[in-house]
């Protein structure tokens, strides 16, 4: 039962995180999606961020606790890099309102080149943070594309090769006139 | 076998900052994929975008909203494929990094017990 509850944790996050990717990969384009879903897919972003950092809070409370103590190195820069990323995102979405055209125009506040600036310049930052985010995760992430994404989709081709190969009965009628 | 291990550490080093720098400044392949806005007006000055101060990603008195008036009027970006094959390539240089940090440190810790030894 405890093992069931790991594993659909384990998918959802997997659907989540990957959902989350694809969006900042979209929404780091807005030239080939238009200003309306950059904006309204932003927004978006913000609350899956809220969603992926609470699926982890468990992890977030135990590190804080422990950061000045006894902890794991990996753990501790994993923290570290997690904060700067969670900043970087949040400066994100803050500028991406202030300087926001479609989804909520006329909320800006002050210098708006500076906004665009600021936010250019945290989306740039995104990329290569996830970067390093994806590669101090990459083992759970290989484990968890394997078990989920990669073993069904082949285990799904091999069932249509073996039911292509299965014997079909054919029956064959005797000639009575013989 | 240990010295060997450390030379090739330093090599590849020594190649992927190589690498990065040719990326960066001038290489045919990569200057396709999206380069940060702040490292484009470091690396090539001549690349500014001719964004007036205030303006936005629209210019002033565009009606369509949601449209670009143009594909320079917004500084940066190489599309989606673009972002996705920077995002590989910085996946790919920051595991290399990891797996020679730790064949180093797993290197200085087998190292460690040989000097306590000596005399």
């Amino acid at each position: 039962m405890a093992a069931k509850k790991t594993s659909n944790r384990t998918l959802n996050n997997l659907i989540l995180d990957t959902g989350l990717l694809g969006a900042l990969l979209i929404g780091l384009s807005p030239e080939a999606t238009g200003l309306a879903i950059h904006e309204w897919l932003g927004i978006s972003f913000g609350g899956a961020i809220s969603l992926h950092l609470l699926l982890h809070w468990q992890w977030v409370v135990q590190v804080t606790k422990r950061f000045f103590g006894r902890l794991v190195g990996q753990a501790r820069l994993n923290y570290l890099l997690n904060s700067i990323l969670f900043m970087d995102v949040a400066l994100i979405i803050f500028s991406g309102v202030m300087i926001s055209e479609v989804a909520i125009p006329g909320l800006g506040v002050g210098s708006r080149g500076l906004w665009l600036d600021l936010h250019e310049a945290a989306a740039d930052a995104s990329l290569a943070l996830v970067g390093l985010h994806l590669a101090l995760h990459w083992k759970w992430i290989l484990n968890a594309g394997k078990r989920y994404f990669v073993n069904p989709a082949l285990s799904l081709l091999s069932f249509e090769r073996k039911q292509s190969r299965q014997t079909v009965p054919v029956y064959i009628e005797r000639d009575e006139s013989r | 076998m240990k010295n060997r291990t450390r030379n090739f550490a330093i090599l590849m080093a020594i190649v992927l900052l190589a690498a990065g720098i040719w990326a960066a400044v001038g290489s045919p392949v990569v200057s396709q994929v999206r380069l940060p806005t702040t490292s484009r007006a470091l690396l090539r000055p001549d690349a500014d975008d001719d964004r007036e101060e205030g303006e936005g990603y629209l210019a002033d008195g565009d009606e369509d909203e949601g449209e670009f008036e143009d594909d320079d009027d917004y500084g940066g970006g190489g599309g989606i494929l673009g972002n996705l094959a920077t995002l590989a390539a910085i996946v790919v240089g920051a595991l290399l990094f990891i797996r020679v940090a730790t064949h180093i440190r797993q290197n200085l810790r087998r190292k460690a017990p040989e000097a306590d030894e000596a005399p």
